[in-house]
């Protein structure tokens, strides 16, 4: 290799360390007990303090944590993110946590919590009436969260039958309702739904 | 009070107790949640002159107060079926910074104001409110700190009170639906219009079948009673062989009439049913092309054709066929009543005796009915689904040499298909034997007890045979009512169900009364503060405005994701912004008659569809009347000409799916690139146009690309900076908003986002030429 090529490449690798920089990412650690510490802080959401061996304590005031497969596995693959700036939503992955459960017990609560309302999708409990018109159907139900009226457009796509047997409802406005069994309803509420399944 | 939600008297007397008045507060939003995440009302108020937002629930419970100079960063956080409101609370008021300060310095003071800052949580609340909450912040953004006056004529509230195009009246419930303009027709009488074109041959059928049932009512009283009773009889009044003849005479007659009423009734029918089945499937399919994008996101293909497939079909033929039959059999049994009764009216009880037990048992039956031909639908539309998937993806699938795997997949849905119909079948044959049985049991007890009456000579034997041809014919009214009648109504309810919701869904571009039609289209686009979200838990476009003169050549650069096609998107009015407007020569979008729009508006987009057919029809597929020297100039232009005259025949090729001739994704793009040249629009969207092709060939393009671009609007989405060499103005879009914008120059100089995509691409490039 002549050295002017040499020359080329080491000033090459000198801008990509400058591009690098600028397309700087953070490393998405496994977050465990041993590394990290979550808490809830003053205004009620989550903090969290991360301690990785060879670099300095990081605290973060708010900490966003998703879901990573919200159906099928709601306490496993929590991606816990640090938002951007204060006002934002968006922001880069501190880590993963592989299973909530391997967290203290109040760690696992106001993690849970804070995730339950996220991922807000009230049971139903009991179905009141469900009427179809203009082909909107109306529904009345008691909800774990209250009674609540709703209208569910084309119900033949925005209601689904997921294999394990729960039945999702999604309404006109993106909210989710879930009837996790059927069977547990009392006999009217089966009646009204029975169409669905 | 500005127009967003109205206080309720609970609610204003909460605020009396904490001393604020009705006249200091400007602005109210029902929240619907508590900060439990239950249903109730609350309330998120606004007064200016305490600067303050106060939150409260609507027992009084909770009153907190925000004051808006130490609260700081509203965010709206989206969950999924609910939002959080979060604020954070500084210590401090906003330090002021003195003009001149520069970048760097005016960085490093926010970010020392906001190191002691807490996030605090206001409030949640359902997407219900998520509209009225972005608003609410939005205008306390331009009171507080924007010092503007906000009248309640605002364009801001708008889109709260959205109202039907066609008669100026608000939804109802936040419903698409004009209860004024879609009547509530029940099906029944919808479905009468797609007969009116045949209203003679329906009176043909009617006609035939009342000589029909004439002659089935009149044949057993000749053939029994009076030839048993009177001619046959000695004492008959017509004991005659004459008299022999002439009954089976008119019998045969009857009989004669009866086949060809019988053969008219039924070919007009077929006629009607295969009419009426074709003018639906055409209706549905026309309506599914009116149809939005999002509606086929939100259906699958499979589902789609099921219901142009099966529906339409499964609803005609109850009403060519089992409304007729009906109306026949309503008839019949109302005239046999009559007869039976009136002959012996004791006797006559005992047929009515398993009536209510037949509609019990069918009533309790009904919803699993119902159920089965739902279920029947559903397996049979996921497996026309997954065939549909699996065929489209085909490569994939031999790529990845899953054709074992797929062959196992169709089998589990065909196995779902099997057993659904399977199911609904069973179910009917098993209620079938049991109809028959109680029909045979009653008419055995009629025979028992008629066959008494004669012995004791209550009865003449002709009189009995008689009456009891006649309870024969009663009962298959009543057999048809309680079977086949139920299920082809379930069958038919079901199908006209899911063909009332697809023709009943609106398109989401609803076209105004108060169209415009421009002669020509110049070129001038604007966007007005527009928002919009695919799916409303997460915003594509925020706040984005920007305005282009028309000869104005404009690049779209981002990431992936960034909502530059979205934006191609809106201004060929593929959708709707859900706020803000987008103006073309000064014209709302939506006011513009869209065949104008799109006669004037072309897109070149990375989703590249050929049809099947000739090399030429595609070229000419937004124009059919172009000439051939048309096409072969606009195929010139795009560089496609030469790879089109090395196929076989030319422009005569046949192309696309299922023909023989395979095309490159570089040909297929230079086609659609022929397509938008053929029509020579003032607007035109190239959307990664060249993304698929080889360096030489893009230049090649970019070449007849620069002539076709000149003298119109152009906007250019590409990643590759180098294909965006030619504009006059580049717009960064980074999360759905325009974060830089200006000349290649001007955007270097910024050393903003831009620079980086910049520097990262030259560097890339020098790889290359190092490496080779």
């Amino acid at each position: 290799m002549s050295d002017e090529k040499k020359i080329n490449v080491s000033a090459e690798e000198n801008e990509e360390a400058l591009v690098d920089a600028l397309f700087a990412k953070r490393i998405s650690y496994d977050l465990t007990p041993d590394n990290s510490r979550f808490f809830l802080s003053e205004g009620g959401l989550i903090s969290m303090e991360l301690s990785v061996p060879d670099k300095e304590k990081e605290f973060f005031e708010r900490v966003i944590i998703i879901r990573s497969f919200p159906i099928s596995n709601p306490t496993g693959f929590l991606s816990v993110r640090a938002p951007d700036s204060r006002g934002s939503e968006k922001g880069e992955e501190i880590g993963i946590i592989h299973d909530i459960n391997d967290f203290p017990e109040e760690t696992v609560k106001i993690i849970s919590e804070e995730l339950d309302k996220r991922y807000f999708i009230p049971e139903i409990t009991k179905v009141h009436s469900i009427r179809d018109k203009y082909g909107f159907s109306y529904w009345d139900c008691d909800t774990s969260s209250g009674r609540r009226t709703f209208i569910v457009s084309n119900p033949y796509s925005n209601i689904r039958l997921l294999d394990d047997g729960r039945l999702l409802v999604e309404d006109m406005d993106g909210s989710n309702f879930c009837i996790p069994e059927k069977k547990k309803l009392d006999n009217s509420s089966q009646r009204k739904i029975e169409a669905f399944y | 009070m500005l127009p967003l939600d109205i206080l309720d008297k609970n609610a204003e007397e909460i605020l009396d107790k904490h001393g604020l008045s009705m006249d200091q507060i400007e602005m109210a939003v029902m929240i619907d949640l508590d900060r439990e995440e239950k249903y109730s009302r609350n309330w998120l108020v606004f007064s200016s002159r305490s600067r303050s937002v106060y939150y409260f629930t609507g027992d009084g419970a909770v009153f907190d107060a925000y004051d808006v100079d130490y609260y700081t960063e509203p965010l709206i956080e989206n969950f999924s079926g609910s939002v959080r409101f979060i604020y954070n609370r500084h210590e401090t008021k906003m330090p002021v910074i003195p003009e001149g300060t520069g970048e760097a310095e005016k960085k490093r003071l926010m970010d020392e104001y906001d190191r002691d800052a807490k996030s605090v949580i206001v409030c949640y609340a359902t997407n219900k409110c998520k509209n009225k909450l972005n608003a609410f912040l939005t205008l306390i953004d331009r009171m507080a700190f924007k010092g503007e006056t906000v009248k309640e004529d605002d364009e801001l509230f708008k889109q709260f009170t959205e109202v039907c195009p066609k008669c100026g009246r608000s939804y109802p419930d936040g419903t698409k639906q004009c209860p004024y303009c879609d009547k509530n027709k029940k099906f029944v009488f919808r479905m009468f219009a797609f007969y009116k074109p045949h209203k003679w041959r329906c009176l043909l059928v009617l006609s035939c079948m009342m000589i029909n049932s004439f002659i089935l009512l009149i044949t057993p009283y000749l053939q029994n009673k009076f030839l048993l009773n009177e001619v046959l009889n000695p004492e008959g009044g017509h004991h005659a062989v004459e008299w022999v003849i002439a009954t089976i005479s008119a019998i045969v007659g009857l009989n004669l009439v009866n086949t060809f009423t019988d053969i008219f009734q039924h070919r007009a029918e077929q006629y009607m049913s295969c009419h009426v089945t074709d003018t639906m499937r055409k209706t549905i399919f026309e309506k599914v092309q009116t149809l939005s994008l999002s509606f086929f996101g939100s259906n699958s293909v499979g589902n789609i054709i099921t219901r142009i497939e099966n529906d339409g079909p499964a609803v005609a033929n109850f009403f060519g066929l089992y409304i007729p039959n009906t109306i026949w059999n309503t008839v019949n049994l109302i005239g046999m009543m009559i007869i039976v009764f009136s002959m012996n009216w004791k006797l006559s009880l005992i047929i009515l005796a398993p009536v209510p037990l037949l509609f019990i048992l069918y009533r309790t039956r009904e919803p699993k009915y119902y159920k089965a031909a739902s279920r029947t639908f559903r397996a049979r539309s996921s497996m026309n689904g997954m065939v549909n998937d699996s065929l489209s993806g085909i490569r994939v699938v031999k790529a990845f040499a899953k054709e074992v795997d797929e062959t196992h997949r169709f089998r589990k849905f065909a196995e779902k298909d099997r057993q659904a119909n399977l199911y609904q079948n069973l179910m009917y044959l098993s209620f079938f034997p049991l109809v028959g049985l109680l029909i045979g049991m009653s008419s055995q007890v009629i025979w028992s007890i008629g066959g008494a009456e004669v012995i004791n000579k209550n009865m003449s034997y002709a009189d009995f045979v008689t009456y009891f041809s006649y309870v024969g014919l009663v009962f298959s009214p009543i057999r048809y009512f309680t079977t086949n009648f139920a299920d082809a109504l379930n069958h038919a309810v079901n199908s006209a169900q899911r063909f009332y919701e697809t023709m009943d869904t609106k398109p989401d571009i609803i076209e105004t009364v108060d169209q415009i039609t421009p002669e020509s289209i110049r070129g001038d686009i604007e966007l007005k503060n527009v928002n919009f979200s695919y799916d409303l838990n997460r915003p594509i476009l925020k706040n984005v405005s920007m305005k282009i003169n028309h000869g104005d050549q404009i690049g779209l650069v981002g990431h992936t994701g960034a909502g530059k096609s979205t934006i191609a998107n809106l201004i060929t009015r593929l959708y709707d912004p859900s706020s803000g407007s987008i103006l073309i020569d000064g014209i709302d979008i939506k006011k513009i008659n869209p065949d104008v729009l799109r006669k004037n508006m072309a897109i070149v987009s990375q989703e590249i569809f050929i049809f099947r057919g000739t090399v030429a029809d595609n070229i000419r597929y937004a124009r059919p009347d172009a000439s051939l020297e048309e096409v072969i100039d606009a195929a010139k232009a795009a560089n496609a000409h030469d790879f089109i005259m090395a196929m076989p025949r030319g422009y005569d090729t046949i192309v696309g799916i299922g023909s023989s001739r395979a095309m490159s994704g570089g040909e297929q793009q230079r086609i659609s690139i022929a397509r938008a040249i053929l029509l020579a629009p003032k607007i035109l969207i190239l959307d990664e146009a060249t993304a698929a092709m080889d360096t030489e060939t893009e230049r090649l393009i970019g070449k007849s690309l620069d002539s076709l671009v000149e003298g119109r609007t152009s906007i250019s989405i590409a990643h590759r900076l180098s294909t965006l060499k030619g504009c006059n103005r580049l717009n960064v879009i980074e999360d759905g908003e325009i974060v830089e914008s200006g000349t290649h120059e001007e955007l270097i100089r910024l050393r903003g986002i831009y620079y980086k995509l910049y520097k990262l691409q030259s560097e890339a490039n020098k790889k290359i030429v190092v490496g080779g």
